[in-house]
């Protein structure tokens, strides 16, 4: 196993090399920007890489693609402060295999590293964490649903026909239909007619 | 304006002002005065009878200045040397005595007393030079007189008569234009003292020189006026004498009214029985002629024989010779043949002299077949000679007569002409000033039209400045923001990181509570500025935000955004704070149950549109409102990336709708 590791902040490239030595593996090149990074990997062609996004130069997601551009074998993981899911996503499309964030390195690297050596996909548990912010904790049926699931719900008590939610919702009627039938399947109710609204109604009183 | 009024009123009252004095040069100025009383001798002196009848008058004269002279009363020897002198002149009595006692009295005395009252030896003077023949002298003599203005009724007739005399010797001097200028001025004279006989006699004249310059119409238009001014003055003789006049003007202009109108006054001297023999002879010998003409033959000769005595009693050179004329005229028609030509030849250098060239042609044509009869042939070849000049003659004045036609023709075309020159002129002025008028207003409008195209030049440069301004001011925020986050991001939030794993004493609190302020650094970050908007894209920088709005507001957003990156990373920025901003004013205020997000776009421009089915709000009430930082806020914005914005609100919800034009 061969690791290279590119940071831009001295104290954290020196952190992360410790903490991926101590897990046994070999850091071979180490670097502070992204256009160094590219060109050490293109170079040696580490096994797993471990950047981070923001670099003067070329950043992560940069290198990411271009290793991606060059079909390069090794496989990157992003160790960044960027709690976004959005550039998790954009990450995503240059086939990167893991992203952590910096403040939980030291108790997800190790994981991490280990699944991307077997070839899986690892992203931050506190990523995931992050677009749940705000679910009801009170009600665990409702705690499934999603947040048009529950205003789909909330119009339905208020008695308003599938037309008049799509309306409401800015959806399309058709959409409102599927989101009804996800809500009658997690909820584990039975395919009768009204069941989601009898549900709805008793559901609304408490 | 104020000027052209101005000229206006001046010219009315010029025309005014001219007006009156037209009429006043038609007013009679002078009165006859009272005749003063007179001595015995000077009042018979001053009767024209006395000078006629008495052979002594000359001597009762004498007696008299001469005493007058003694006693040093020059007026009253004035006044007796005027009659004298014009009695005398009028009857061409020049002597050598009254001469002596004239120029003596020029020399001498003429001094002591007005010019005004000593014209009459200018006049005498002049009619003495006119005698004989020395019409430049007399010219200048009558000239004294006119050079003087008159103060009186005697004193402007002396000038209206010398005006009169000047007229008639520039008549006959053949110079008409002076002639006609003089006689103008003698009418101007005789108007003001309201003398209808010097009236009659100026007609007169002007029907001479008209005559003699071929006018025709005015020739016979003044013999009429003389002929009226006579009866006016109800002398019959002086009447029959315009007549006589007009005939001859009807003569000499070959004009075929002259026999209707011998033929009147004869009927009307006949009826009227006058008794003057000058007469007499003037019109029967005018219809004996007429008679020929007509070839009635014996009333012609019945009248030459009624004539006879008359004229033998008269026995005036002048009026025989013309008797004796129609006497040959009749004979000759009567007999071809006649051959007494004796008064013939005499009379013939009269007839040229008065330009009767048809009776001298018809004479000559005579006298040469006579000629040719008697084998006279040399005399035939003089008369030939002759006549050719007198036709020449009678062509003269046909061809005169005709060239004054055809100039007055000419004229009067010639005053159409101008008159339409000037009425031309008038409407050129008319258009002229119309065109300057028009122009004026076009330059007032053009400058107009150019001072506001420069205002708003200037308005739009100042709006485009402000807007630049806005745009830039925009930016630079954005990038300080951006700044701020990512300062805040990659220096605070590593350094929060190393200290937390450089804390000797790691405890899980201390580890929660840096991990806590991290995430507050990392949202305060994220709210300065999306995180990595460049690489991520306005799209999903928009799902990530409505997510956010879902997740955090509890509050319901559907995003649907048909758009690919065309514009500027900095322009996208600011439809994501558009939207940012939208969806906050929805969220906080519009109690709403769903927000919709759409970008989308078609040929020539991108859409965005923020809806929501909230309680709406008034917009213009909005705007004008201080608080509305939010709306202005979107405005501001969209109008800096080129984008019009148009807010609709109402019950059922609010529109906001972002048009940006795509740059070509």
């Amino acid at each position: 196993m061969r690791i290279l590791i590119a940071d831009d902040h001295p104290f954290m490239l020196q952190g992360t090399k410790s903490f991926v030595e101590s897990y046994g593996y070999a850091v071979e090149d180490t670097c502070s920007n992204g256009i160094s990074a590219l060109n050490l990997i293109k170079l040696h062609l580490p096994d797993i890489a471990i950047l981070d996004i923001n670099m003067p130069g070329l950043d992560g997601l940069d290198v990411s693609k271009a290793v991606q551009e060059s079909k390069l074998k090794t496989k990157i993981i992003l160790l960044t402060m960027h709690k976004e899911m959005t550039i998790y996503k954009k990450a995503k499309e240059y086939g990167i295999y893991g992203y952590i964030l910096k403040e939980h390195a030291q108790t997800e690297l190790q994981k991490c590293l280990e699944e991307v050596k077997k070839g899986n996909e690892y992203m931050s548990i506190s990523l995931k964490n992050d677009l749940i912010t705000d679910t009801p904790n009170d009600d665990n049926e409702l705690a499934n649903l999603t947040l048009s699931e529950r205003k789909i719900i909330e119009l339905i008590t208020q008695q308003k026909t599938t037309r008049q939610i799509a309306e409401l919702l800015f959806l399309s009627e058709k959409t409102v239909e599927g989101h009804r039938s996800k809500i009658i399947e997690k909820l584990g109710l039975p395919k009768e007619k009204n069941a989601l609204l009898i549900w709805a109604m008793q559901n609304s009183k408490k | 304006m104020n000027k052209t009024f101005t000229h206006f009123i001046s010219i009315i009252i010029l025309i005014i002002f001219l007006g009156c004095s037209d009429k006043k040069e038609n007013e009679v100025v002078f009165t006859k005065e009272e005749p003063v009383k007179e001595d015995a001798v000077k009042a018979w002196l001053h009767k024209v009878e006395n000078y006629k009848k008495s052979d002594n008058y000359l001597v009762v004269f004498h007696n008299y200045y001469n005493q007058k002279i003694r006693e040093k009363k020059y007026s009253d020897a004035a006044e007796v040397l005027d009659f004298a002198c014009v009695y005398l002149a009028d009857s061409y009595d020049f002597n050598d005595r009254f001469m002596a006692t004239v120029k003596e009295f020029d020399s001498k005395y003429r001094e002591e007393l007005p010019a005004l009252k000593t014209t009459f030896v200018d006049a005498y003077l002049a009619n003495y030079y006119y005698d004989k023949y020395n019409l430049k002298k007399a010219c200048d003599y009558f000239r004294k007189i006119t050079a003087l203005e008159p103060d009186n009724y005697d004193s402007c007739y002396n000038i209206a008569r010398a005006y009169y005399d000047l007229s008639y010797i520039y008549y006959i001097m053949g110079k008409q234009n002076l002639s006609l200028l003089a006689n103008q001025k003698s009418f101007e004279h005789f108007s003001k003292i309201d003398n209808p006989k010097g009236l009659a006699f100026v007609y007169s004249n002007y029907a001479n020189i008209y005559t003699a310059i071929g006018d025709k119409k005015r020739a016979i238009e003044n013999a009429d006026k003389a002929i009226q001014s006579y009866k006016k003055i109800d002398n019959t003789y002086n009447v029959y004498i315009g007549l006589i006049n007009k005939i001859s003007i009807y003569e000499y202009l070959k004009d075929e009214r002259e026999r209707p109108l011998i033929d009147s006054v004869y009927q009307a001297f006949v009826s009227s029985k006058d008794e003057s023999k000058i007469l007499k002879i003037k019109i029967f010998d005018f219809k004996a002629e007429n008679l020929i003409y007509e070839n009635k033959l014996s009333e012609a000769k019945k009248i030459l024989e009624d004539l006879k005595p008359v004229v033998e009693d008269i026995a005036s050179d002048d009026l025989t010779q013309e008797y004796k004329l129609t006497t040959a005229l009749y004979e000759i028609k009567k007999n071809p043949n006649y051959s007494n030509f004796a008064d013939i030849k005499k009379a013939l250098p009269t007839l040229i002299s008065n330009q009767q060239y048809e009776k001298v042609n018809m004479f000559y044509v005579l006298l040469q077949n006579n000629a040719i009869q008697n084998n006279d042939y040399k005399s035939a070849f003089g008369y030939e000679s002759q006549k050719k000049i007198i036709a020449d003659s009678i062509g003269n004045i046909i061809t005169r007569v005709k060239t004054v036609e055809l100039e007055k023709k000419y004229e009067s075309e010639k005053k159409a002409q101008q008159l339409k020159i000037k009425e031309q002129t008038i409407t050129n002025k008319n258009t002229t000033i119309a065109l300057l008028g028009a122009s004026l207003i076009g330059i007032l409008f053009i400058s107009f039209a150019f001072n506001l195209t420069q205002k708003q030049k200037k308005l739009k440069v100042e709006k485009q400045n402000a807007q630049l301004y806005t745009k830039q001011l925009l930016e630079k925020t954005e990038e300080e923001r951006k700044r701020i986050a990512s300062d805040l991001h990659d220096s605070v939030s590593h350094e929060l990181l190393s200290l937390k794993n450089s804390l000797e004493e790691k405890t899980e609190i201390t580890n929660q509570k840096i991990d806590a302020i991290i995430n507050d650094i990392r949202s305060i970050s994220r709210n300065l500025h999306p995180v990595m908007f460049d690489k991520i894209g306005l799209k999903e920088s928009i799902n990530q935000m409505v997510e956010r709005a879902e997740s955090v507001n509890n509050f319901m957003v559907t995003a649907e955004i048909d758009y690919i990156s065309i514009l500027s990373s900095s322009h996208e920025l600011q439809i994501y704070r558009i939207v940012q901003e939208a969806l906050s004013n929805i969220i906080k205020y519009a109690d709403a149950v769903a927000a919709k997000i759409s970008i989308t776009e078609n040929q020539n421009n991108i859409i965005i549109e923020i809806k929501d089915n909230g309680k709406g709000f008034n917009v213009d009430e909005t705007l004008n409102n201080a608080s509305s930082f939010g709306l202005h806020n979107i405005i501001e914005r969209s109008r800096a990336i080129g984008g019009e914005t148009t807010i609709q609100s109402g019950t059922a919800g609010t529109i906001i709708r972002i048009e940006i034009k795509k740059k070509p």
